[in-house]
Formats: C-alpha cells, structure tokens, sequence
C-alpha cells in the first residue's frame, strides 16, 4: 500500500471479511466448536495479506467504487505524487510503505497513517521488551513448584519451559515465543492455571499473538478492526479453555471455571509475544457460561468444520464479484467513470464490444471502461463529438482487418452499418434510388480506426486512431458481415518479372453476444439507445465467428508481348492448408476484351470461439504464372510477412 | 405410537430430500420453474424436526437454520420465478451455503445416532457416509464455483461431473429411504 486510497482500499475489504465471519460465526456459534470458532480466523489473516482486488474481483463492489469516485474527486485538485487522480485505486502489497517525499494532503495524511504504524509497532515492541527486562528481577521457582510443573508436563504430555516467580503479578503468564518463560505470581498456581499456560505455549499462541499485533498496528485507525482483533484474542483464550476442559475430568472443570471466577477483577499483562488465563472481567463471564456448556465434539465435527473453511477460502480471498460495468443512468457521471476505472475487459473481444457499443449508445463509462487508464480526456472528447455529430447507428457492428502489430497489439477498423448518414450541415444524406426513381436516405457505414492491445494482466483495452471516418453503400443493403466492396481491405503489391501481383484480404470478426439463460433477460437487459437496440456489453467476450474475402489480381508488365507469346495465360493461387482449395482463371490474352488483368478471388468462414484475432489459414498463400501451361513465374506470401509489422497496410 | 410418528416423520425427511437434491426446472413462456422447489423440503423437514428431537434433543439446534435455509429458497425460487434467470446474491449464496454444509451434516448425524439408538447399526454406518460425501461433494462443488471453475467444465469433464451429482443425490435419497423402511419395519404388526 503505496497511498491513502490503496491503504483504505484494503482495510475495506478486510473489515468485509470480517463482518462476514462475524456473522457465520454467531449463526454457528453453538454449533461449531471453539477450535473452528478460533480456526477461522485464520482465513482473515490470509486476507490481510491478500492484496484487495488482486483478482479483479471485491467483496462488495459497490464501496470500492465509492472510494475511486472519492478518490478521483479528491486528487483531481491535488498533485499527489503517490498517486494518478484517473488511475484505479490498486493494492500492491497489504503492508505499508512510503514510495516518495510527500507533496499532497492525502500524500501527508498516508504519511500520519504510516507513522501511526510506526508508533503501534515501536509500542508493542517496547512493552515485549519492557516485560522481558521485568523478568529479569523474576527468582526461580521452588523444587516443589518446578515438580508440580514437571508432572502437569508428563501428565498432559506438554514440554515444559523455563519457570520464574515475581512479585505483584496477579495470575501466570507465557512470555516469549523462542526462549519463552512461564512466570507465576508470588502464591504459586493451581494445576489448572499451569495447564493453562503450557497449552498456550504448546500452541504457539505467543506467537500467534505477535502476528495479530501486528496486522492491529497496521490496521490502527480501523476502528472495527480493532474490535474484531479484541475478538479474536477472546477466541483464543476460550480454545485454550477447550482444551484444558478436553484434558479434566469431571470436578475439575467445574473447579477450573471457579478459578476463572476469581479472575474477574484482575488485571492482565498485554503485550505481543504473552499468553494469560485473565483476558478481563467481561470476557472471563463469557467464558465461564462457555465452560458450564462445555461438550466434547465428535472428530466428525472436524470434517464440517474444515470443509466450510476451504468454502470460504475461495470468495473470501479472492473476492466474489467482478466490477459491473456502470449502465450510465443510476448514478452520477463521476461514480460511473470511476467505476469503469474499475471494470476490467478480460478478452480482447470483450474490449472491442464494450467499446463498440459505448460508441453507439454513447455511454462515456462504456468507453472508459475499455479504454487505456490514461485517456479519460480523450474519452470525453470522443462522446462530445459523438453528440455533436449526431451518429446514427443500426446496433450492428464489425471488426475489419485486424492488422496484427508488434507485441500482442492490432490495428483494425470498427465497422458500424447505418440506414442515415448526415452531411457536414447535418442534413442526411441522399442518393437516387434507380428503381423507386426517388431520392432516398442513404445507407453506409461509420469507421472508427482503433488499436486493440494488452494494457496490463487481465486488462484488454481499445484506443482510437484519428479520423472517424463515412463510407456510402453502393448497394442499399448489403451484407457487410461478409465484406463490403465499399469498405477497405489489407493489400498488397509485389513486382514481378512477368508482371504486378495484387493481393487484398478483407477481414470481418463478429463478437459473441452476451448468451442470457432465461427469455425475460433480453427484455430487461438490452439496451435502447437512439431507436436502436442491443444487449449490454460484455466484458468477457470471445470472437465467435470470422469471415474473410480475397482477391488476387494479376496485370501483365507487357500485355502485347504477352498477348504475342502465347494462347492462353493461366493464374493458379494455392494455399499451403489442405483446406482451401486452388482458385485458377485463365483468360486468352489474343481476345481483344483482355484487359492484361487476371482477376480471381473468394471467401470462406472460420469460427468457434477465437479468442485473439488471428489470421485466416489462406493468408498464406502462392500465386502461380502459366502461359500455355508452362510456369513462368511464382510468388509466395506469408500472411505474417505481408501482414505483420506493415502498419496502414489496410487503404 | 411416538415412534409411529417418528417413522411417518421419516417419510417426510426422505421426501424433503428429493426436493433439496433434485433441480426440475422448466421454462414456461419465457419464465423459469423449478417444479421440486428447495424451499418444499426444508418445511417438511421443519415439520418432521420435532419428532427428531424427542428422540435426538441436540437436533433442537437445527431449527433456526431449517427456517434460515427454507426462507432463502422461498426467495431464491420467487426471484427465479420471477426474472427468469437464477436469482443469486452471491455473499449471501456463501453464507448460506455454509449453513447448508452444516445443517445437512449434523441432520444426518442426528439421524445416524438415532438409527443406532434404535439397533439399526447398518443404516447408522450408512448415514454417517452418507453425511460425509454429501458433505465433501458439496464443498467441492461450492469451492468450484465460488472459483468460476464450474463454466469451464466440458466435454467428459462435465460429464463426469454431472454423473457425480446424480450418483450422490440417487445415493442420498436411497439412504434416507432405505433407513425410513428399515425404521418402519420395527415397528409392531399392528402400527405398521
């Protein structure tokens, strides 16, 4: 935690967990023994350690988009330099730490934060060491105390420990965790108490007890926290209880709760690295009740007890729900653009669709959601312009060409069909319909040029290029899934000797729409934006189909020498994948229609689910020269050569 | 006559358990049924808990979750109704789940004690395994999807998975019915 907002970020989800815990905790709290009830805690301390939204996941979404809508408004006016306003509010690692000289006031506040740290750390560590030296004026025990000690050990089989005895202590104690002390007051203890305290020390509890202190240090101003932590100590203390009540027989335990009782008004050491039978007065009542409905749990309660907490492992650490995409009506613009800081796109199909119909519903949350952190200014710009242009869109889009560029990044155009163009003056556009002999709305297509990339682990984003750009339809309704002569394609020319070989690929990807279980969800969920309707975006989303068209062209460097050589010219294209079949045309290049031009082409469809655009299998390719059946010349193309690295490859 | 009443309760309990194992959803003009609803077998077993407690007084401990877990079904099958899709608040699904984990366990554990309380050592030996695989099969399936792991079960995968689900719940309700049966031929001629 580098800043005020990833260190409340995490005491967030931490105090979450918490008050989920404390809550199955009392529902089973009669159910369950004290060691699942003390176990448990276990899954909080993992917790702590466990970054907040790691996994692109939260507890509740809902307060971690409130912190990032507070953060963005605070630090909009500020120049932190622990932090970027725009940024998402990210946790690194759960303990502090200071990246920098502060400048801000929230730098300055992160910085008190981190003294309090500092300050509970260096208090917990001075009252150990305190303690430790007091022992010091500690004198053995007696032979007849140490035997007493000696035969609680061999009893219960518990390891003994160093034993001393000082003055003015109210009841025995545990200190230290690797040379540790067992420190009884002046009158000695009863066997109960001594069993007691070598429980502790047989359970490591000093040292437990150190680690809670010090996630309490850094979680200091966290009020509930500090409760919960209270808690868990008390947790602790009643399963040492359980277990010396495992360990007693009978009157004894009825006995062991009359010690408790007398126990109620004393005073207790606290320090990190100690163990005592006291823990207050409030607590040792509770305790006693605990002790009077003691039972022995059947070792099949072990089972239940350790299934329910690897359940809970799983959404406790890793969060349960991703961020939602903010639908841009509920709440104020600010919250919505600081939760889409939040949302991750998971695909690279997921970007793009989040994306395309951000564009077409002109939702600014939508666009920032999918697009890079640091272009919020270039999002609004964008819905500005969106608005001020007035775009009509039919709520079908496509993916066109996507070029492949280094790195897992692409280039490639946004295709989006619509029945209205407008003009500059925002009048619509118009052409002559031949068949009805009347003017009528032109249809075309609005092209957003875009780079498809990888912003960081699980993040998939999409910027746009400059220059949105108007393509009229020839045809007033084409299907422009299956490529469109009015769109561009990818092209390529190489020279050869006989002559010019072109060869353009048209590229169209389609994105799997959010599948809805349930007829009623289409109702509920699709969105109406400008009279056009569509499903809501989908973060997760795989391409699920692909089309492609190609035409190879041919023009002869000499059409008279050709035409003089020989009878027939053939072009013959074949495709390494036996999957693609040859495309060949011939022409007699003595007919007085031939242009000198070869011209063949087609298409075909892959799909499934495609999770990254890839390149059709006949992107590679041959084209082959005949003149009357003998080979003249031959060219090979590899898709990742004509394609990769060659940028603004698509005219 | 107490023990009349125990054996008719038991049918009530195996019934209880055919509706919280089995889902038959059914989709009826856009909307989506569950025609065995949970919701069903947790107010059989509310109204079979007191005669379990006669002869099991820790059962007691069952009751509020019986009304916890059964008022989250009515909600969850009245939602589901409603929308057509599975209504789900996850932190609440988890919580519940863990109660369900629990409820089930001790449940079948009360019933194995019962069982042998009764002489029925081999259907006592039953219930204890089968609280112990519907335990651990449930946790399974929980963890899974609690891991967003249960979506990419394909294929054999799922397959198996499926089969998993079906051998346990054919295996719990031949149990619980088995040990209703061996339960009803105790008892005399005349009451039976």
């Amino acid at each position: 935690m580098t800043n005020l907002w990833s260190f409340l970020l995490q005491t967030l989800e931490v105090s979450w967990t918490a008050l989920f815990l404390l809550i199955l905790k009392r529902l089973l709290a009669d159910k369950l023994s004290p060691h699942w009830q003390y176990g448990v805690w276990g899954v909080l301390f993992l917790r702590l350690l466990i970054p907040a939204g790691a996994f692109g996941r939260y507890l509740l979404t809902f307060p971690a988009a409130a912190l990032q809508t507070a953060k963005e408004t605070a630090e909009a006016s500020l120049s932190s330099v622990f932090c970027d306003p725009s940024s998402p509010v990210q946790v690194i690692v759960g303990i502090p730490w200071l990246s920098g000289a502060p400048k801000s006031a929230t730098d300055w506040l992160f910085v008190l934060y981190l003294a309090g740290v500092l300050f509970c750390l260096a208090r917990y560590f001075l009252s150990y060491v305190f303690l430790r030296l007091l022992l010091r004026r500690g004198r053995p025990v007696s032979e007849r105390q140490q035997k007493q000690i000696t035969d609680v050990c061999s009893r219960y089989g518990l390891t003994p420990c160093r034993a001393v005895i000082l003055n003015g202590i109210p009841s025995a104690f545990v200190c230290g965790v690797f040379s540790p002390v067992l420190v009884l007051p002046e009158k000695g203890a009863d066997d109960k108490i001594l069993l007691h305290e070598l429980l502790h020390l047989h359970s490591m509890d000093a040292f437990q007890s150190i680690l809670w202190s010090v996630c309490r240090s850094i979680h200091w101003c966290n009020p509930f926290l500090q409760y919960v932590f209270n808690r868990i100590g008390n947790d602790m203390e009643s399963l040492c209880d359980q277990r010396v009540l495992e360990l007693l027989e009978g009157e004894e335990r009825r006995k062991y709760g009359e010690i408790l009782l007398d126990m109620t008004n004393d005073r207790y050491p606290r320090a990190p690295g100690t163990t005592s039978l006291s823990n207050g007065g409030r607590n040792i009542r509770r305790r006693i009740v605990a002790i009077t409905r003691f039972q022995k749990y059947p070792k099949g309660t072990a089972l239940v007890s350790v299934c329910i907490t690897l359940t809970l492992l799983p959404a406790l650490l890793t969060g349960i729900s991703a961020m939602p995409l903010p639908s841009g009506d509920t709440f104020p613009s600010s919250f919505n653009t600081a939760g889409a800081h939040l949302v991750r796109c998971t695909t690279a199909a997921g970007a793009v669709d989040t994306y395309a119909k951000g564009l077409m519903a002109q939702n600014s949350a939508w666009l920032t959601a999918a697009s890079p952190s640091q272009e919020q200014t270039q999002v609004d710009e964008l819905v500005q312009e969106l608005r001020q242009k007035n775009l009509f869109f039919n709520g079908d889009y496509y993916l066109y060409n996507p070029v492949p560029c280094k790195g897992r990044r692409w280039q490639a155009l946004l295709v989006f069909p619509t029945s209205c163009l407008y003009d500059e003056n925002g009048m619509p556009e118009t052409v002559y319909n031949q068949e009805h002999s009347a003017e009528e709305t032109a249809w075309g297509y609005h092209v957003f040029p875009v780079t498809i990339f990888q912003e960081n682990k699980n993040r998939w984003v999409v910027a746009a290029e400059d220059g949105h750009q108007q393509f009229l339809m020839e045809d007033t309704f084409p299907p422009c899934r299956y490529g469109s002569e009015d769109l561009p394609s990818c092209q390529t020319t190489v020279e050869g000797e006989t002559g010019t070989f072109l060869a353009s690929l048209q590229l169209i990807y389609t994105i799997q729409p959010e599948t809805a279980s349930g007829g009623n969800s289409s109702f509920f969920e699709s969105i109406n934006a400008g009279g056009t309707t569509f499903l809501p975006p989908d973060r997760n989303a795989e391409f699920s189909w692909a089309f492609y068209y190609q035409t190879f062209q041919w023009t002869a460097k000499d059409q008279s020498a050709v035409s003089a050589s020989c009878s027939k010219v053939r072009m013959n294209v074949s495709f390494p994948d036996a999957y693609t079949a040859d495309y060949e045309v011939d022409e007699n290049p003595g007919a007085p229609a031939w242009n000198g031009t070869l011209l063949t082409g087609g298409g075909s469809s892959f799909g499934g689910t495609i999770t990254e655009p890839e390149l059709p299998p006949s992107a590679d390719f041959r084209i082959t020269i005949f003149f009357d059946d003998v080979l003249q010349e031959s060219v090979t193309l590899h898709g990742k050569e004509w394609l990769y690295e060659n940028e603004n490859l698509c005219s | 006559m107490k023990t009349k009443t125990y054996v008719h309760n038991l049918s009530r309990i195996a019934w209880a358990y055919v509706f919280l194992l089995i889902d038959f959803s059914m989709s009826v003009n856009d909307f989506s049924i569950n025609v065995l609803p949970g919701w069903v077998g947790f107010l059989l077993i509310f109204l079979a808990l007191p005669s379990v407690e006669e002869q099991e007084p820790s059962a007691s401990l069952l009751r509020p979750l019986v009304i916890l877990l059964g008022l989250w079904e009515v909600i969850r099958w009245v939602g589901t109704l409603v929308t057509g899709s599975v209504f789900d608040i996850p932190l609440l699904t988890l919580i519940l789940s863990a109660l369900s984990m629990y409820f089930h366990f001790q449940f079948l554990t009360n019933l194995s004690s019962i069982a042998r309380t009764h002489g029925l050592l081999e259907d006592s030996e039953k219930l204890l395994h089968l609280r112990t695989g519907l335990t651990l099969f449930t946790a399974l399936v929980t963890i899974l999807y609690f891991l967003n792991l249960l979506e990419l079960f394909q294929g054999v995968f799922l397959g198996l998975f499926l089969l998993g689900a079906i051998l346990c719940t054919s295996w719990a309700i031949w149990t619980v019915f088995h040990y209703r049966n061996a339960e009803k031929a105790l008892l005399p001629a005349e009451e039976a």
